[in-house]
Formats: structure tokens, sequence, C-alpha cells
């Protein structure tokens, strides 16, 4: 008997979508099939066939090769004619199982080469009606900037001229026979170039020049001839500098000596072998002390000494020798105008210093702030993915610059001339700082190829950065939040290209290729994953691939191989889409429970062949709000003496299994999703008390039901409020169908007006 | 005069150089509301940008977003507007008021007003703010009049576009 009760019962739940179906149109055309196109299916088609260099588990493979470059080189900089004068020896070490025919070399400088073909592809407009004679001229008389390479010799290990091909900012070095496997091939490079301006002619490196004392600041990069990344992924890596997409890099080690004026104050890439040479006794001394500063930065050379170093100008010059071993480039800053400070940093137990330059324009922003922002960086990023293995991160002062090299780095935020700034250009510095600095963690030591994936160095590091940045001001504004890419994600379709695109033919590259990963990584971390489950999976394909190529396929397939969980999903919306969120409450159907047949049931039980008269106080009805109008009417589970007789006739076992709280109110909430996206389903209920109550939907919940999908929420208490999304994790671009009741929200305008009034 | 000055700057611009976060983009949002009567407009622009623009084209030294910023700084926000942003109802350019400002984190809001607009069957929007400086400038201008939504991207190419409601 309660058996067979209990069946019909559960006819009755179920909601009869039977008859609907069958009312179906019969003149509708059948659709055409298809393949899978469940937003779920694997990467298959997209990732590249995992070989043994890089698995399947998203690790290097047991044959796993990498290249490596050494390099000799001897720089002069003269600081009178702003020219870089250099000689290289360099020593390919062709490490692949393969026989190569040339060698690639990278000639980043030709980028502002008269003939560069980078101003070639902008598009240029007669916007303009009128012109000034300064504007003209500087516009249609001008010389380009007369920047590129000059190679003076290219000559093999014999000094015997080497045969070579110039095409753009690539060189192909055509060897008399291939370098086989495991040989080394030593040839030898001098050059020399004009160092642009980057103030007047912009670039990622070059000189400011400050007319009150005279004296250039330098920032050196990109400066010599390099080889370029050959591997299995894309042979050799060369795609042309046009100026944007930055670089790929072997590792390497590097001997480098460095001449410039014997006044000014240098550092770069590298362990310095010469302090005592370069350095006078008193900042040798502090330069040495310096390493047990772990408390406050200290001066090495502080601003009185910088302000004399700036009055004078010698003739004379010194040179500055380090050693880097390991690095993938190398990078220098020198000018009389720096003060140097340095802090030690304990990483686990090993020292690393942080070291600033900064001329005293940047003071005081720069001594309180930059040195402790460096060490912070490296603490944090160790904490996120390895222990920082290099033994010092440099933080350069460089009016408008933000860039990257290994232990060293370039950076804005210069306070006014009387020495106040604004909170913004406080924080700008701050973040500038935090996001070079952690470029050394990406790409510098996860050496993703820059090239092709702007989004696997930049993306990874602002994630970390914000990470960072919340550890050195808890109230830190960082921007890469799942909430800050909506205006982005909800921009014209037409205005939008996937993060999968490289670098050079992305549409609004900063949040391309910056924000928006870092969202999505922060959405994976603290939402779809949890952060045991995330931080484990980063660290691990950090590790992985320290000091190594990755490519996306090796992140993706990581982060799914440490954590256990099936994320391809993600990848593809988010990194392989223009795909936006949106998700929102349809609509909420109420029932309550009656003792007294409902229209339905009556229906029901007709279609049946049942006589609900014999089931009289034996059945639990659900009635809709409409049908039964005033609440008040509606039974409590406890009003049923069928139910309580039924559950005072369980075992002890089986009570135990019961929920405490019945359900008196059923919901039925129908979620509509116009986003193409799938992430999580987040729903925040509120109770008649004012209690409140989260549940997360895993994303596939969308798996089978693309733009919509019901849950019944069935609750001892009335329910007052839906909302999705409650805490604007998910991106959601339209966040006005998110509640129910609905809310009408007071656009921004009304609100500022409101404000006024107040 | 200080137009040439503009022009000057335009040119030694970035070709490239990009650093950090920085993209060119401001957002305007537009609604009108018959019932109403009112064409309500909320500019997103960055701070630093403007901050920039107007003391490079008015050769002052204004600090937007702090503790102490001057009244001036509304004066020549206004004058820099008007310069640049114009809106055509029904063929005719109509003045707008100026109902204030506020900062959130490195953007500024600027709220401006039309009133005692009826019948508005055609509306063309022109805004170059931003463009002379910076080439690469998009002005994203989201219109909602009544229940009609419609997105004008602006450029330096193209600083100007209209919808017709009829």
């Amino acid at each position: 008997m309660n058996k067979f009760n209990l069946t019909f019962l559960a006819f009755l739940i179920v909601f009869n979508y039977a008859q609907s179906q069958n009312q179906e149109t019969e003149t509708q055309k059948r659709k055409p099939g298809h393949t899978n196109i469940s937003k779920f299916r694997q990467l298959k088609q997209e990732l590249p066939t995992p070989n043994s260099q890089h698995t399947a588990s998203g690790a290097p493979g047991y044959e796993y090769t990498q290249q490596q470059v050494d390099y000799i080189m001897n720089i002069t900089i003269d600081d009178d004619t702003q020219k870089l004068y250099g000689d290289e020896v360099i020593t390919y070490h062709n490490n692949s199982k393969d026989h190569l025919e040339y060698l690639w070399v990278q000639l980043d400088q030709n980028m502002r080469a008269p003939d560069s073909k980078t101003p070639d592809v902008k598009e240029t407009t007669m916007n303009r009606s009128f012109s000034g004679a300064d504007a003209f001229t500087k516009t249609h008389l001008k010389k380009n900037f007369d920047g590129g390479f000059h190679l003076e010799y290219v000559k093999d290990v014999n000094d015997k001229p080497v045969s070579y091909f110039i095409n753009s900012t690539m060189m192909r070095v055509n060897l008399d026979k291939p370098l086989a496997p495991g040989e080394t091939y030593v040839f030898k490079i001098k050059w020399w170039y004009n160092i642009n301006n980057y103030i007047v002619d912009r670039g990622r490196s070059g000189y400011e020049h400050f007319p009150k004392d005279g004296n250039n600041l330098y920032v050196i990069a990109q400066f010599f001839p390099r080889l370029a990344v050959y591997d299995n992924v894309d042979g050799w890596q060369n795609m042309q500098f046009w100026g944007r997409s930055e670089f790929a890099l072997e590792f390497g080690n590097y001997t480098v000596n460095i001449n410039v004026p014997d006044d000014h104050i240098l550092n770069a890439t590298g362990v310095l072998q010469n302090p005592k040479e370069v350095l006078t006794k008193l900042q040798h001394k502090r330069f040495e002390s310096a390493k047990k500063a772990f408390d406050n930065p200290v001066m090495i050379v502080n601003q009185e000494e910088a302000k004399k170093a700036e009055k004078g100008h010698s003739k004379k010059t010194k040179t500055w020798r380090f050693y880097a071993e390991n690095v993938r480039d190398i990078g220098i800053a020198t000018s009389r105008k720096f003060i140097w400070d340095a802090m030690a940093v304990d990483i686990n137990g090993k020292t690393v210093m942080a070291y600033s330059l900064y001329p005293k324009e940047g003071n005081p922003l720069w001594e309180e702030h930059s040195t402790r922002v460096v060490a912070n960086t490296l603490k944090v990023y160790s904490k996120y993915t390895f222990d920082y293995p290099y033994h010092k991160a440099i933080s350069v002062h460089a009016r408008r610059q933000g860039m990257e090299y290994p232990q060293i780095c370039w950076n804005f935020g210069r306070p006014k001339e009387d020495g106040t700034y604004s909170d913004r250009v406080k924080n700008g510095m701050i973040g500038v700082v935090t996001h070079e600095i952690g470029h050394n963690f990406f790409p510098m030591i996860v050496n993703s190829d820059e090239r092709q994936w702007t989004w696997m160095d930049e993306g990874l590091n602002s994630f970390v950065e914000i990470q960072a940045e919340y550890e050195y001001d808890p109230n830190f504004n960082s921007r890469g939040l799942p909430k800050d890419i909506v205006r982005y994600m909800s921009l014209d379709q037409d205005r939008l290209s996937p993060i999968m695109t490289q670098g050079d033919h992305v549409y609004n590259f900063g949040p391309n290729a910056y924000s928006k990963p870092a969202a999505g990584l922060t959405m994976l971390r603290n939402t779809i994953m949890g952060p045991e489950l995330f931080d484990h999976a980063f660290r691990t394909y950090s590790k992985r691939w320290m000091f190594k190529h990755p490519t996306p396929a090796d992140f993706f397939r990581t982060m799914e191989d440490a954590s256990g969980m099936d994320l391809d999903w993600f990848w593809r919306g988010w990194f392989y889409t223009t795909d936006y969120n949106d998700v929102g409450i349809k609509d909420v159907k109420k029932y309550f429970l009656t003792d007294q047949p409902t229209e339905k049931a009556k229906t029901d039980a007709k279609k049946y062949g049942m006589n609900l008269d014999e089931f009289k106080d034996k059945l639990v009805y659900f009635t809709s709000e409409e049908e039964i109008g005033d609440p008040i009417k509606a039974k409590k589970v406890s009003d049923f003496a069928i139910l309580n007789n039924h559950v005072k006739s369980l075992s002890i076992d089986e009570k135990n299994r019961l929920k405490k709280d019945a359900p008196n109110y059923f919901y039925e909430v129908t979620f509509e999703k116009p986003g193409g996206l799938v992430l999580p389903l987040i729903v925040e209920l509120t109770y008649e008390d004012g209690s409140k109550f989260r549940k997360q939907f895993p994303a596939e919940i969308w798996s089978k039901h693309d733009d919509q999908v019901k849950r019944i929420f069935a609750s001892s208490k009335q329910i007052t409020n839906f909302v999705v999304d409650p805490d604007l994790e998910t991106a959601d671009i339209d966040i006005t169908n998110n509640s129910w009741p609905k809310k009408v929200e007071k656009t921004q305008f009304d609100q500022f007006k409101e404000k006024l009034k107040h | 005069m200080t137009k040439f000055k503009i022009l000057i700057i335009a040119l030694i611009l970035p070709l490239f150089a990009f650093t950090l976060h920085k993209y060119y983009l401001s957002l305007v949002k537009i609604e009108y509301k018959t019932e109403n009567k009112s064409v309500q407009i909320t500019m997103r622009i960055f701070i630093d940008d403007l901050q920039e623009t107007i003391n490079k084209i008015y050769e002052a030294n204004i600090e937007l977003a702090v503790s102490n910023e001057v009244k001036e700084v509304n004066t020549l926000i206004l004058k820099y507007v008007k310069d640049n942003f114009e809106v055509k109802i029904n063929t005719i350019s109509q003045p707008y008021q100026f109902i204030g400002k506020e900062y959130e984190n490195d953007v500024v809001f600027l709220y401006l007003e039309i009133t005692n607009v009826e019948n508005l069957e055609s509306i063309e929007i022109k805004d170059s703010m931003l463009m002379d400086i910076y080439p690469d400038q998009k002005n994203i201008i989201k219109l909602q009049i009544n229940e009609i939504k419609k997105t004008f991207l602006l450029t330096a190419k193209k600083d100007k576009d209209l919808l017709k409601l009829n």
C-alpha cells in the first residue's frame, strides 16, 4: 500500500511536459545532423598532438630538448654620441636531434631602421584639414630615425667571413655544412647602432635626456644580435619583430663587459664580477653590507652622491663585468644620475638582492616604494610558483617605460618637479614595478614564446601580480578581476579577438592579453577550482617549465593533469572564443502543499484511470501559487498524517537518512543563459527571515541545456529573493536579469543625480 | 595656436610601445526616455588621458582626482568636452548641461544632460575626445533611445555617427 502510494506520488511530482511535446507541429522540417558541438567536447582539434617532447600530461617529455646559446660580448656605450658598439662570440649548442642547415639570428633594432616595414603596416588617413609648420615638418619632411644594426662583420671561429642574409629583423646565417645533433657552432659578430631617445622616438629601450643637467639615462635592451629559438613546435621561431609582439629566446650563459663613462652607475643582468673595480671603497662597503639589510632598503649610492655625479662629465671610461648563468637575455641600465638602493630578501633561506636605480627626479616616491615592492614581489611570486632562482632583481626608473628583462626592468612613475605625487602616480608605480619584476617568473624563467602568445606571459603574470599587489597593500586597486573585464567582453564582437590569437593581430591588446586571461585565472582559482586545487596545479605548471619553453597546450594540460578537473570547456570558451557570460533568472514558479486534489492532479488521474476519491487523505498535492490563491491555505508537511505515519513506520536507520527540515515550499527556477560561455551557476537565495543560502552548480549544469535550465529549490521557509552571481565572480555582462524579483536598477546617471541632492 | 601644438604632440606618439595595461578607450552611455524628455549622458574616460590632453591643449597644469583639486578644473573639462563632443537631435545641435563628475579608480565619469527633448527622431553624436593626443583613441557610444539600442564606434577616421528612429 505504502509502496503504491509513493509510486503514484512520483507521478504527480513529475512536471508534465509530455502533452506539450506531443503537440509539436508535424510540419516542421527535420533538422540536418551535426558533428559534436557540445561546449564540453574535448580540445582534440585545437591542441597539438602530444609527443615525447610535449607530453599529453602537459609536462616536458623524456625526449625534450632545448638549444643553448652562450655569448661573450664587449659593449661600449658612447654617451657623447649615443651610440652602442659591440662585438660578440656566440656559441650555439645544437641539443636537438636535427641537422641544421642554417641559424636564424634576431636583429630587433632593425625594427627602427629607416627601411623598417613597421610604419608601413599602419593605416594613415587625411584627417587633418590644416597643419602647423612644425607639425608639417615632422610629418612630411622629417627623415625616419637612423636606427637599426650596422653589422661590421659576421665571422667564424677562424675569422673567416660567414655568409648571411638579412630579412628585416631576422638574419639567416648560412652554414657550410649542416650542424649535426650535439655539435656546437661558434661565430662572431661586430656591430653598432644609434641609440634612440625613447621619449622622442619611442621604443622599449633607449635613453632619456635631462636638459637641466645635460645627462642621459640609458635603459638598453635588444642591443645585440641574438639567436632565434629552434624547437619541434615551430621549427625556427623567425616571425618578424613588428614592435609589439615580444621575444622568443634561448637560455645560455653570458659574459658581458660594458664600457661606459667612469662616473656612471650601471647595473645589468648577471653577477657583477668586479665590484671593487667599479665602485668606490665606500660604495663597495655598502654594497657588501646591504646583503644583510633584510628590514629596510639601504643606500649604495645616495642622492647627494648622484647629484654630485650628474654635475660632472668624465671623459674617462670604466668597464663593468658581468657573468649571467642560464638567462634568456641581457638588459643594461646606466647613467650618471643613478641613486642605487638595496635590500636583502629571504627566499626560503636563500638571500636575493632587491635593487632599485633611479634619478633624483624619481624621489621621494622611489626611495619609499621601489625596492620594497621588488622584495614583496619576489616573495609572493615565489609562493605561487617556485623559489626565485636568481641572485638579484632590479627596478630601474625610466619615464613612461614598463618593460622587463631577466633580473632587471624599467618602470614608470615620476613625481612632479616639487616631489609631490598623486595616489594614481604612486599606485601606477607600485603596479608597474610588481608587474615587471613579476615578469622574471613569466617569461624570463617559464620561457614561453612571446612573439606568438602574449597572454602566456602577460596574462599569467598579471594574475600573480594581483596577488602580490594585495599583499603589498590590502586596499590596492588591482585590475584583472572578473568584474573588471565586463566592459571589454561586452564590446562589439567585431572588435574582439580570442585570447588564442597571435599578438600582432589582436584588437584591444591590453584587455585581450593582460586583463582577460588574468580575470579568467582569477575565476578559475576562486570560483571554478578553488585555491587549493588551482594553486597546486599552477605551481606544477611553473615548476615543470622552469627554464624551458612551454606552449599553451602545456599550460592547459598541466592545469587539468595536476587537478583532476576537466577544464577543456573553460579553455575553449575563455581562450578560444570571444563568447561572453550572461546568465539570468527568467522565471520563478512557486508551489505549495495541499491535501485537496488540484486541477492538474485531477486531469492526470483521469488519464491514468484513477479515482482520486479513493485516495482521500492518502496523497500530498503540489499546487501552484495561482491555484491556491492565498498561501495561508497551504499545508505544511507536518499537517499530513499520511506522511507522519509513513516516517514513523521507517526503521531507525532509514530515519537517520532523512533531512531534518522538511520542505513546505517549492520554487521552480528557470535560469536563462543568453551568453555563449558556460560557467558555474552561482545562486544566492534569501529566506523570509532574512537569512541567506548559497549554492554553486558546476558549469556542467549547462551541458544538456545551453540556453536555459530549471532547478527546484525545496525549502521549509519561504524564499523571498533569488540572485545569480551575487559577488560578480563570473564576468556576467548584463546583471539586470540576475535577480528575482526583478530589481529595477537606477541608472548610474540617476544615482549620481541623487547623490548630488544629498 | 594651441591646435597646432596638438598636431605636434600627436606625431611623437607611440607607433607601438605597449607596455602595461594601456588601451585607449572611452565609453559614453546615452539614454533617452520619452516620458522624461531628457537625454542623459554618462562618459567614462581614463583620468590620466583626460588630464594630459587638457594640460597639453590648454597649456594648463591641472591635476585630477587629488584632494586639493582646483575649481578651474571643471571649467576646463567642460570647455574641452564642448570642443569635442556634440549631440544633434533632429539635425539640430543641442546645448547640454554639465551635471557633474565623479572618480572611480583610474576613470572619471562625466555627467551631461539635455533637457526638454520631445519627438526624438534622429540623434547624431560627434565625439573626437582625446583623439588629437591619442591617435588610437576609440570612443564607444552606447545609445538607448527608449527600447532601441545602438552602439557607435568612433575613431579619428570617423568621429561621428547618426541613428535615425523612423
